[in-house]
């Protein structure tokens, strides 16, 4: 392994967030029975003719801003010919030598720990339609269109990534910026974002490219890590017997853990593409590509640094944030009940979130609306009760969520105690009950503050304002020393 | 009853003196008498053309008078009718039923007209003779041992015959024109986006459109009106403001459209050989514009001679594409046959005995042509040449109004004489296929200066979305007597 | 290039058996054909972009989904159905 260095290039294909397909308004298909969400085009039928779904083509250019691609204001549509059942047409339609992005690129980790930052180029975006769907039944093949017609793009990366887990932080990252810019839901599990590898190896220092295979169909970025792993040390092992790989689509064996051979690529079909006389060029305008750019959302890392400053989150609690839109949403409408957004969002990340955790419970289970919660921030916020208290109120609220959590704090008279004297009263008590911990910490044992504060805090059955004690406890230390 | 006029049957009509629902039984009972000798047609409608005969008579009780109110029209069997068959003439169609209209078909039916056939073709339009339906050879009216051309000779047969007064064909490179000619009618091919493709089984994408036939320029502009105008269905079609073509036709009248207007001839008409009946008609025509104060001139198409490989490289490739899915599996009658077949198999055993002998050639030709190594030098090339022709319209345009030639170099030609010899064949078509590549609209209309045996057919050019211009000379003509139609 | 018409790697490319006697008949017919096709390379192309279609504008559709058409009417005219759905002999490669 010393001597060979990986050369990987990603393809992916992610489904478009449109309502309709992308050539005919037939809807995207929502898993209804088959062939129920097929128009005239995606069935092929005779005189049928594709009209292209304006939205496809504003999500393709949003991915394209959200991958830093260049925009080609003229793209134009190519068929694809051949012949498979999933293919009504006979071809499919996508773009050629004309695709609607061009150059771009991504930052994306070399390391596990995420420190080793590299930037790795993609060649281009296009647009182009899906293919319907087989099922194998006993000695038959049956077809469903539902999925035929859905809009696409694909992504084509450069061979620029250098390892499996390159490999899995580029889709990682990809991903992410295409859910963000809303451009795909990347449900990976429904096939909404699919990612084919093309897998070579060469001596390092070599810089020619060698024969490739492709791995097709895995499903997770775990198995893409995985199979690329695979396949790496596969060729390696081919080139070190003496042997030269072959050009092939493989697949990964999930179970028995490695890659296997599809089909050469020597069967590859003869495409024959040329320009689709059925639809004129995509002429995007200046006023048209600055209005999409507006309305890309906020790019991740963007996003990140701007919770981090606005909400006072750390470089982890803010990653997390961006992975959980949920909870983002929650700690908006905290905000709009006047709780103020870095404690609603460190509330929430640790306090709320990890107690819902413990319990095994979702976020989604949470039973407190977020004018509830407020409820009990507002007394954390206006120091009627501890965070400490807030937490243990937090916990016995979990218990009894139909209960209204300032009644309770009334009734059980959690309130902070504020009231001066009787703070003092507690400090002296404890200055007085240990003489000797007093003289240590005045002889500079710092430390025992802390168990002073402690004592007071336990005298007080935790009603006392932290705070306010501390305050207190000091002043009366210093006054004692000499 | 003449039903050879659209204006003699709109008249009648409105005049009451024959209901809908009796010109199309009469309609229907000459077509079953044509077709025991001509073939003309795929399917005679009667349940569906009667039924719309009654709506329409109902609609004109209520006091509806759309120019196209309960009259027959017959449909080449290229076009969808929801519900009917529609086969392409081929097999591989035999049994396919439309599940949709055509918009040009919901647009005729929502003017009222009666669709009352489906016409034969040549097997997805490919032809020039209506010799390669898979349904028998369709024969030319006029004299049945002769072929009526193609590929809409089912359409141009129907209106020879007397059946109808009006018809829809479609035109790749000259399909509606040149079956005009050899019957001796008048029929449009549009500029390429005027009508909507949608619900027209394609054979080449950037050539394709229904077009309009009947006996006069009248008939054609009443169809084209019906049917013409934007179509969200269809992606390459115009969003040019459409005219009332049948409107402005029979305003025009009242002027006179041939003084001053400027004719050019193509110098490289010289280059093909006419039939010697077809060169008098057409220095006939000649001389009686300038008779009558148009100004004819020469022009030059310098590119002209190239029209016939440009379209058989474009053509072929993108009917290759185009007819794909007909494979037996979606689409199209499945392989026949016991044996076990491979996927493979079983498109190429269903496409092999579905497609006639002429669509498999064309399929292979295209095939070829975009095949890895060759698209540069075909398809490439071929496009860049199109894009010369129609430059030499343009330029040609700058000078003149109008561009004369031939509807087609000869008369009808005997049935299975041109059969062997493909590029014989093809020649048919030189005159028609530059206004094809290019585009722009012309229209075929017969001649009798010369009193000729046969029919003989004109045609003439406009640019762009100019169809009015072309109606109201070639109605002009014919109210002078031209061709002997009114 | 005519001379290098490889006519059932075409076929099969264009998924169409040949019958009887096809190889020989349309071979001489599309190898005429092809010939008359060499007349495109001697015209100057300089300066002349391909005209792959005449419609300049893309008309687009809006993102408003509309009803399918009914399953009945789309597999009416597929040749083997079963069970909603266009049956076919097992398909050899698995993709």
């Amino acid at each position: 392994m010393a001597n060979y260095e990986a050369v990987i290039g990603l393809e992916v294909h992610a489904q478009l967030l449109t309502r309709g397909k992308i050539f005919c308004s037939a809807p995207v298909h929502n898993d209804g029975e088959p062939n129920t969400s097929v128009g005239s085009v995606s069935a092929g039928l005779p005189g049928s003719l594709p009209v292209l779904n304006r939205h496809a083509v504003e999500l393709a250019v949003r991915a394209g801003f959200a991958c830093r691609c260049a925009i080609n204001p003229v793209s134009r549509f190519a068929r694809k010919n051949y012949f498979y059942p999933d293919l009504p047409k006979g071809y499919q339609i996508s773009q050629f030598d004309e695709p609607i992005c061009g150059e771009g690129w991504l930052d994306i980790a070399s390391d596990e720990a995420g420190t080793q930052i590299r930037r790795v180029r993609i060649q281009r975006i296009h647009i182009e339609e899906d293919a319907g769907q087989l099922f194998h039944v006993a000695s038959s093949t049956l077809v469903n269109l539902n999925r035929a017609g859905t809009p696409l793009i694909e992504i084509v990366g450069h061979p620029d990534l250098r390892s499996a887990l390159e490999a899995k932080n580029y889709l990682k990252v990809l991903h992410s910026l295409l859910v963000h810019t809303g451009v795909t839901d990347g449900n990976l599990e429904q096939g909404n974002f699919r990612c084919d590898a093309n897998v070579s190896i060469r001596k390092v220092g070599d810089t020619k490219l060698h024969t490739r295979t492709e791995i097709k169909n895995v499903n997770s970025f775990r198995f893409v890590e995985l199979a690329i792993e695979f396949e790496i040390a596969r060729q390696i092992a081919v080139v070190e017997s003496g042997g030269k790989v072959i050009q092939e689509t493989r697949g990964w064996d999930a179970a028995a853990s490695k890659t296997f051979s599809m089909r050469t690529k020597e069967d590859a079909d003869d495409y024959r593409y040329f320009p689709d006389p059925d639809l004129p060029p995509v002429v995007l305008s200046p006023d048209w590509i600055e209005r999409i750019r507006s309305e890309v959302p906020e790019l991740p890392d963007e996003k990140k640094r701007r919770l981090q400053s606005d909400m006072g989150l750390s470089d982890s609690e803010a990653k997390l944030l961006l992975e959980h839109r949920d909870w983002h949403v929650y700690i908006d409408e905290l905000c709009t009940h006047d709780i103020g957004a870095k404690l609603a969002a460190s509330w929430v990340i640790s306090d709320l979130v990890g107690e819902l955790n413990h319990l095994s419970k979702t976020f989604a289970e949470n039973p407190f609306s977020a004018s509830r919660m407020a409820e009990l921030l507002k007394l954390l916020q206006g120091k009627k009760v501890s965070r400490r208290q807030a937490k243990e109120l937090l916990i016995w609220w979990m218990k009894h969520p139909d209960a209204s959590i300032v009644e309770h704090v009334k009734n059980e008279n959690l309130v902070q105690v504020d009231d001066a004297g009787a703070l003092e009263g507690w400090v002296d008590t404890i200055i007085r009950e240990h003489p000797e911990r007093v003289a240590e910490f005045l002889s500079g044992k710092d430390k025992l503050f802390a168990f002073l504060m402690g004592q007071v805090m336990k005298l007080s059955q935790g009603k006392a304002n932290p705070e306010k004690i501390s305050a207190a406890l000091k002043k009366k230390l210093e006054a004692l020393r000499p | 009853m003449d039903y050879l006029h659209f204006s003699r049957c709109r008249e009648a009509l409105e005049k009451r003196s024959v209901s809908s629902v009796e010109l199309t039984r009469q309609s229907l009972d000459r077509a079953c008498a044509s077709q025991t000798k001509y073939n003309p047609y795929m399917a005679i409608l009667e349940k569906r053309a009667l039924s719309s005969a009654a709506q329409a008579d109902a609609r004109r009780k209520a006091g509806d008078r759309a120019p196209l109110l309960g009259v027959p029209v017959a449909v080449k069997d290229l076009i969808l009718v929801e519900g009917e068959k529609c086969t392409a003439s081929s097999k591989i169609l035999e049994n396919f039923v439309a599940p949709y209209s055509a918009t040009a078909v919901d647009r005729l039916e929502a003017a009222g007209a009666v669709i009352v056939s489906k016409t034969a073709l040549d097997e997805f339009g490919m032809g020039s003779s209506n010799e390669n339906s898979a349904f028998g050879v369709v024969r030319n009216p006029l004299d049945p041992s002769r072929a009526p051309g193609g590929s809409s000779g089912g359409s141009a047969a129907a209106l020879a015959a007397g059946d109808v007064s009006l018809a829809l064909g479609t035109d790749t490179g000259g399909s509606v024109r040149q079956p005009a000619a050899f019957c001796g009618i008048t029929g449009l091919k549009p500029t390429y986006g005027r009508v909507s493709r949608y619900g027209l089984m394609a054979f080449a994408s950037s050539l394709d459109q229904i077009g309009p036939m009947a006996r006069d320029a009248e008939g054609c502009a009443a169809l084209l009106e019906a049917i013409a105008g934007f179509d969200i269905h269809d992606g390459t079609s115009a969003q040019a403001q459409r005219s009332s073509y049948l409107q402005e036709l029979i305003s025009s009248r009242s002027l006179d459209s041939l003084k001053g207007l400027r004719v050019g001839v193509p110098q490289e008409l010289d280059g093909i050989s006419l039939e010697p009946a077809v060169a008098g008609e057409l220095a006939a025509l000649r001389a009686h514009l300038e008779s009558r104060g148009a100004l004819v001139t020469t022009v030059s198409l310098p590119h002209f001679p190239l029209a016939l490989p440009t379209y058989y490289v474009i053509c072929t490739s993108e009917a290759s594409s185009n007819l794909s899915r007909y494979n037996g599996i979606h689409t199209g009658r499945g392989a026949s046959g016991p044996e076990e077949l491979s996927i493979e198999g079983l498109y190429s055993h269903a496409r092999g005995e579905g497609f006639g002998e002429e669509v498999r050639l064309r399929v292979l030709l295209g095939t070829y042509a975009l095949s890895a190594g060759y698209y540069d030098a075909y398809y490439k090339r071929a496009a860049q040449v199109r894009r010369l022709i129609y430059r030499d319209f343009a330029q040609a345009y700058k000078g003149v109004d109008v561009i004369l030639t031939p509807t087609a170099p000869e008369s009808a030609f005997e049935l299975g004489s041109r059969t062997s010899d493909p590029l014989k064949m093809y020649a048919s078509d030189l005159c028609t296929l530059p206004a094809s590549l290019a585009g722009v609209p012309a229209i075929s209309f017969p001649t009798n200066f010369t009193k000729p045996k046969l029919p003989v057919g004109m045609q003439l050019m406009a640019p762009w979305f100019a169809e009015s211009k072309l109606l109201q000379v070639v109605d002009t003509l014919q109210r002078q007597g031209i061709g002997g139609v009114v | 290039m005519s001379q290098s018409f490889d006519i059932s790697k075409i076929a099969r490319l264009a998924r169409i058996e040949l019958r009887e006697g096809d190889e020989a008949r349309l071979k001489d017919r599309l190898e005429k054909i092809i010939g008359s096709f060499e007349a495109l390379q001697g015209v100057d192309v300089t300066g002349a972009d391909p005209l792959y279609s005449l419609a300049e504008q893309s008309a687009l559709r809006d993102d408003v989904p509309e009803a399918p058409l009914e399953r009945e009417k789309i597999l009416v005219n597929a040749p083997n159905s079963y069970d909603g759905c266009y049956r076919v002999g097992r398909v050899v490669r698995s993709e």
